[in-house]
C-alpha cells in the first residue's frame, strides 16, 4: 500500500500542524452548533473527537471536509487556507473522509468502487479517449488496496450484497484509495457487532503511522486505545483536550459524559 | 415612453393582469411540486381545456357566469380522474417518468381538443356587466381586465387564509417541509395531495375561463403559458405561496414590459432573468427549507 | 469498465446489418426514412450520454438540434461556405451554446434540471421564432447537401445521403462508446450513482457535468446540421420542446445508459410517427383513416404506455432475457 508515501508530499514540518481549525463557529438558524472550536493535529497524530449527541461533532467534521462553510473561523490544511474551498478541492489537497452512514456506489462491485476512487486519485478521471480497462495502474492499486484491507475475497461482489461490516470497511477503503495525508473517520464502528468492531479497530490500528487521523467515535474504548489525543465537545464547545488518560481522569468529562454511560 | 405616466399605468395593469393569470396557474403546480416532487407538464393543457369548456358552456347556457362556475369544476374533475387513473399508481416512479407521462398527456390533450372543438381559433364575448371601461388614474382601462386582477387577488387572499387557518393548509405546509415526517405522524398525506392536486386543476381551469374572453382559444394555447408558469415556479421557488406570488409578479411584469419595450428580444428577457435568479439562488427566490 | 454490458456489440452489429439490408433494397421513400432514423439516432445517443450515463435528464436537447441546424443554414446560405465547413461550425456553435447554458443548468438537479433545460430549449425556440434574420417562424430554405462530386457521388440522391447519415450515426456510436468506456465515462456513471461521494473523493463534479453537457450538445448540433442538409430547410419547430420530449422518449423506449438502445428507440419512434400519420396504415389495420390526422393523440397514449410499461426499455429487456437464458 502506498499510503506511507503520503508524508513525503512535504506539506509542513512537524511543528506546523497538518490540520488547523481555528475558532470555528457555526449556527443553524438560531442554534449555535459549533462555538469557537480550535483543533490542531500534528502530522501522524491520531486524534479522537467525542461528545454526546448534538455536541456538534459531525458539523465540525463537515466544516473540516468542506461540506459546510462556517460562519466564522478558518481551516488550514498543511498550511494552506482551505476555509472557502469546496470538498473536492480539499480532497485533492490530501484530505479524505468516511461517512457516518455508508455512502458507497451500492450497485457497483467493490472493484468498481475502488477503481472510481483510484481514477480520481491517479488523476485520470478526465481521460475520455482511452478505455478505462487499459488504465492498469488504477486497477492494480485498487486491487492491492483491497488485499491490504482484506477485501480481496469480495472484489467482484456488488456492494449492496455485502455485509454491513464489510461495507463499513469499504467506506474507509474508498477514502484510503486517495492516498490522503489526513483521514477523517466518522464513527467507523457505528452499528457494528462486537466482532466487526474488533476487526475495524484492528484495521484502523494497522493504518500507516504517518497517516494523520481524526476519528469521531461513540465507543469510548475504541478511542482510548487508538487515539494519541482526544477532544471532548459539549454543546458545540471544547470541554477538554488531552491524552486519553487525561480525558479518562477528568472530573468534568466524567460527570458530563462518561457518567452518563 | 417610460416617463409617460399613462403608459406606465396601462402597462403596469397589463402586467398585473398577466401576473394574476400566472399566479392562478403556478400556485397549484408549485405546491404539488413542493409536496410530492412531481411536476405536471399537462398543467397548461388543463388551462386550455378550461377555456374550451368555457366556450361550450357559453354556447349552451349563453352565460359567462355559468361558464365561470362550470368550466373550472369540469377541469377539476378531469384532474381527479387523471389522478385516480395514472398519478396514484406512479408515485414510486422516478420524477423523469412522471414528467414524461404528463408530457404524453399534452399530445393527447392537444388532439383531443382538436377532435372536439376543431382546429380553428375561437373567442367568447366579454360578459355584458364587465364589457366596458373605467378610468384608472386618468387612464381608460377595460373593466374586464381589472376583473381578472381582482379575481387573482381574491384567490390569493383566500389561499393565504386557507393555508394559514385550515387543517388541510397545515398538512400542506408540513407536507412541503417534510413529507415523510407528516406521514410518520399518521396524517394522510395522500388525501391532502389529492385535494391540493384537484384544487390546482380547478385554478388552472379558472385561469382558462377568465383568459378566454381576452385571448383566443386554440389548440396549442397551452404551450406558451405552460413555459411561463414553469419559469414562475423555478424563479419563485417551488412549494410556497410567497414564491408563487412573487414569481408571478416578477415574470408578469418583466414579460409585459419586455414585450413593449424590446419586442425584438422576444422572451429572452424572461429567460435571462431566470438564469440570473438561478445563478444567485439555485433553489429559487423563496425556497422552502427542507428539513433533514 | 463500469457496468457489464455484454450485448452492446451484437446488438450494434445487428442494427448495422439491418440498416444495410434496408438501405440496399430501398426505394426513395425508404432512404428518406433511413436518413431520418440515422439523424434521430445520433440525437438520441447524444442525449443518452446525459440521461443514461451522467443522470442529467434534459428536456431541452432540441435546443442544440436547432442551433446546429440554423448554424448550418446560416453558414451555407448567408456565407456560402461549403457544407463540410458549415457542419464543423454547427458543431462548434452547438458546443458553445451548451457551454454557456451548461454553466447555469448544471447548478441544479432533479426535476429542477428538467424544468430549467425545458426553459432553455424554449428560449432557443422563441429566439428563432422571432429572429427576422433567420426568417422568423418561416425558417430558412435552400440548404445544400455536401458536394461529393470529387468521389463521383451525388449527395442529393437520397440513397447516397442516407448512406452518409448512417455512416455518421455509426461514427457517433463509436465515439460515444469510447467516451463511456473511458475513465471519464466511469466518472459520469459514478456521479450519477452517488454525487456526494464522488465529490468527497476529490472529483470536481460540476466540471464533469459541464463537459458531458457540452459533448452531448455538440453531437446534438451535428444531428441538427444533418437534419438541415436532409430536409434542405430549417424552422423553429426543430427546437420546440416536443422534439426534446420525443428524443427523451426514444432513449427510454430503447433503454437508458446503453447507446445502442437509444438508436433502437430512434428506429421505433421514427417508424411509429411515419406509420401513425399515414392514412394507409389505419386502413390496413381496419380503422378509420381519419385517425391519421389525430396521430398525436395515439402517439401520446403510446408514450404514456411506454413510459409506464417500458421499465428498462427494449435493450434492458433484451439484457434481462439474455441473462435469464444464460443462467438456465
Amino acid at each position: 500500500m502506498s499510503t506511507t508515501t503520503a508524508h513525503a508530499r512535504g506539506h509542513g514540518s512537524t511543528d506546523t500542524p497538518i490540520l488547523h481549525a481555528e475558532a470555528i463557529t457555526h449556527t443553524f438558524g438560531s442554534l449555535l452548533v459549533t462555538d469557537s472550536v480550535t483543533l490542531e493535529l500534528a502530522p501522524g497524530e491520531r486524534h479522537g473527537l467525542i461528545g454526546p449527541n448534538g455536541a456538534g461533532k459531525t458539523t465540525l467534521f463537515n466544516i473540516i471536509a468542506g461540506e459546510i462553510v462556517p460562519d466564522s473561523g478558518s481551516v488550514h490544511l498543511g498550511g494552506v487556507d482551505v476555509t472557502r474551498l469546496k470538498p473536492d478541492r480539499r480532497a485533492r489537497l490530501g484530505l479524505a473522509r468516511s461517512f457516518q452512514h455508508n455512502n458507497l456506489f451500492t450497485d457497483l462491485t467493490v472493484r468498481e468502487n475502488l477503481s472510481i476512487a483510484g481514477a480520481i486519485a491517479h488523476r485520470v478521471g478526465h481521460v475520455a479517449w482511452r478505455a478505462f480497462a487499459r488504465h492498469r495502474e488504477v486497477h492494480a492499486s485498487a486491487e492491492s488496496l483491497a488485499v491490504a484491507l482484506g477485501l480481496e475475497e469480495v472484489l467482484d461482489t456488488v456492494v449492496r450484497h455485502l455485509s454491513y461490516g464489510t461495507q463499513r470497511q469499504l467506506e474507509i477503503a474508498l477514502a484510503l484509495a486517495l492516498d490522503p495525508m489526513i483521514l477523517l473517520l466518522d464513527e467507523p464502528t457505528a452499528g457494528m457487532s462486537p466482532e466487526e468492531t474488533a476487526a475495524m479497530k484492528a484495521m484502523i490500528a494497522a493504518l500507516p503511522a504517518s497517516l494523520t487521523l481524526l476519528v469521531i467515535e461513540h465507543d469510548m474504548e475504541v478511542l482510548f486505545d487508538l487515539a494519541d489525543r482526544i477532544t471532548v465537545l459539549d454543546y458545540g464547545k471544547v470541554l477538554l483536550q488531552g491524552t486519553p488518560r487525561e480525558v479518562r481522569d477528568s472530573d468534568v468529562v466524567r460527570s458530563r459524559y462518561l457518567g452518563m454511560q | 415612453m417610460l416617463l409617460d405616466p399613462g403608459f406606465l399605468i396601462v402597462q403596469t395593469l397589463n402586467g398585473l393582469q398577466l401576473s394574476m393569470l400566472l399566479f392562478l396557474l403556478s400556485i397549484g403546480l408549485s405546491v404539488v411540486f413542493g409536496m410530492m416532487n412531481f411536476i405536471n407538464l399537462a398543467h397548461g393543457t388543463l388551462y386550455m381545456v378550461g377555456a374550451y369548456l368555457a366556450l361550450s358552456s357559453v354556447r349552451w347556457f349563453d352565460s359567462y357566469w355559468v361558464a365561470l362556475v362550470l368550466a373550472p369544476l369540469g377541469v377539476a374533475l378531469i384532474g381527479a380522474v387523471f389522478y385516480a387513473v395514472l398519478l396514484r399508481h406512479m408515485q414510486r416512479q422516478s420524477p423523469m417518468r412522471q414528467v414524461l407521462v404528463t408530457f404524453g398527456l399534452i399530445f393527447v390533450g392537444f388532439d383531443a381538443v382538436r377532435m372536439v372543438w376543431g382546429a380553428l381559433p375561437h373567442t367568447i364575448p366579454i360578459p355584458a356587466a364587465l364589457d366596458g371601461s373605467v378610468t384608472v388614474f386618468g387612464e381608460i382601462y377595460p373593466t374586464y381586465r381589472l376583473f381578472i386582477i381582482a379575481l387573482g387577488v381574491t384567490v390569493l387572499i383566500a389561499l393565504h387564509f386557507g393555508l394559514e387557518r385550515t387543517r388541510l393548509g397545515a398538512v400542506v405546509r408540513a407536507g412541503v417541509d417534510d413529507r415523510r415526517m407528516v406521514a410518520a405522524l399518521g396524517i394522510d398525506v395522500e388525501r391532502a395531495f389529492f385535494l391540493v392536486f384537484c384544487l390546482g386543476c380547478w385554478l388552472a381551469g379558472l385561469a382558462g375561463v377568465v383568459s378566454a374572453p381576452v385571448f383566443s382559444i386554440f389548440p396549442g394555447m397551452d404551450m406558451s403559458i405552460l413555459i411561463l408558469t414553469l419559469i414562475v415556479v423555478v424563479v419563485g421557488g417551488p412549494g410556497s405561496l410567497k414564491g408563487a406570488v412573487v414569481g408571478s409578479f416578477v415574470i408578469g411584469m418583466v414579460d409585459t414590459y419586455g414585450q413593449v419595450l424590446a419586442p425584438e428580444l422576444a422572451r429572452v428577457t424572461i429567460y435571462a432573468l431566470m438564469a440570473a435568479v438561478l445563478l444567485v439562488r439555485p433553489q429559487g427566490l423563496f425556497p422552502v427549507s427542507q428539513a433533514h | 469498465m463500469i457496468g457489464r454490458d455484454p450485448l452492446h456489440l451484437p446488438v450494434a452489429a445487428a442494427l448495422v446489418i439491418a440498416a444495410g439490408v434496408a438501405w440496399y433494397g430501398g426505394d426513395f421513400f425508404r432512404h428518406e426514412v433511413l436518413a431520418e432514423i440515422a439523424i434521430y439516432a445520433i440525437l438520441a445517443m447524444s442525449l443518452d450520454l446525459l440521461v443514461g450515463y451522467a443522470g442529467l435528464v434534459s428536456l431541452g436537447h432540441a435546443a442544440f438540434f436547432a442551433a446546429g441546424a440554423y448554424a448550418t443554414a446560416a453558414c451555407t446560405v448567408f456565407f456560402g461556405w461549403p457544407v463540410s465547413a458549415a457542419t464543423v461550425a454547427a458543431v462548434g456553435c452547438a458546443a458553445a451554446l451548451a457551454a454557456v447554458a451548461g454553466v447555469f443548468v448544471i447548478r441544479v438537479s432533479g426535476v429542477f434540471f428538467i424544468m430549467i433545460t425545458l426553459a432553455l430549449g424554449q428560449m432557443v425556440y422563441a429566439y428563432f421564432f422571432k429572429a427576422s434574420e433567420f426568417g422568423k417562424d418561416d425558417g430558412m430554405a435552400g440548404i445544400p447537401r455536401p458536394d461529393l462530386s470529387m468521389i463521383g457521388l451525388d449527395a442529393t440522391d437520397p440513397q447516397v445521403f442516407s448512406a452518409l447519415t448512417l455512416i455518421a450515426a455509426f461514427g457517433v456510436w463509436a465515439l460515444l462508446r469510447t467516451v463511456v468506456g473511458s475513465p471519464f465515462g466511469a466518472m459520469l456513471v459514478a456521479i450519477h450513482r452517488n454525487e456526494s461521494r464522488v465529490r468527497a473523493l476529490g472529483c470536481p463534479v460540476p466540471r464533469y457535468k459541464l463537459a458531458a453537457f457540452v459533448l452531448a450538445g455538440a453531437i446534438g448540433g451535428f444531428a441538427g446540421s444533418l437534419i438541415a442538409q436532409h430536409s434542405g430547410f430549417v424552422s423553429p419547430d426543430l427546437g420546440f420542446w416536443t422534439v426534446s420530449g420525443e428524443v427523451l422518449i426514444m432513449v427510454i423506449i430503447g433503454g437508458m445508459g446503453s447507446l445502442v438502445g437509444a438508436a433502437l428507440g430512434a428506429v421505433v419512434m421514427v417508424l411509429l410517427r411515419h406509420e401513425l400519420s399515414h392514412r394507409a396504415f389505419w386502413e390496413a389495420i381496419g380503422l378509420p383513416a381519419d385517425l391519421a390526422s389525430y396521430w398525436q393523440f395515439v402517439m401520446g397514449l403510446i408514450f404514456i404506455a411506454i413510459v409506464l410499461l417500458a421499465g428498462d426499455g427494449l435493450y434492458g429487456r433484451l439484457l434481462t432475457t439474455w441473462r435469464r437464458l444464460r443462467r438456465s
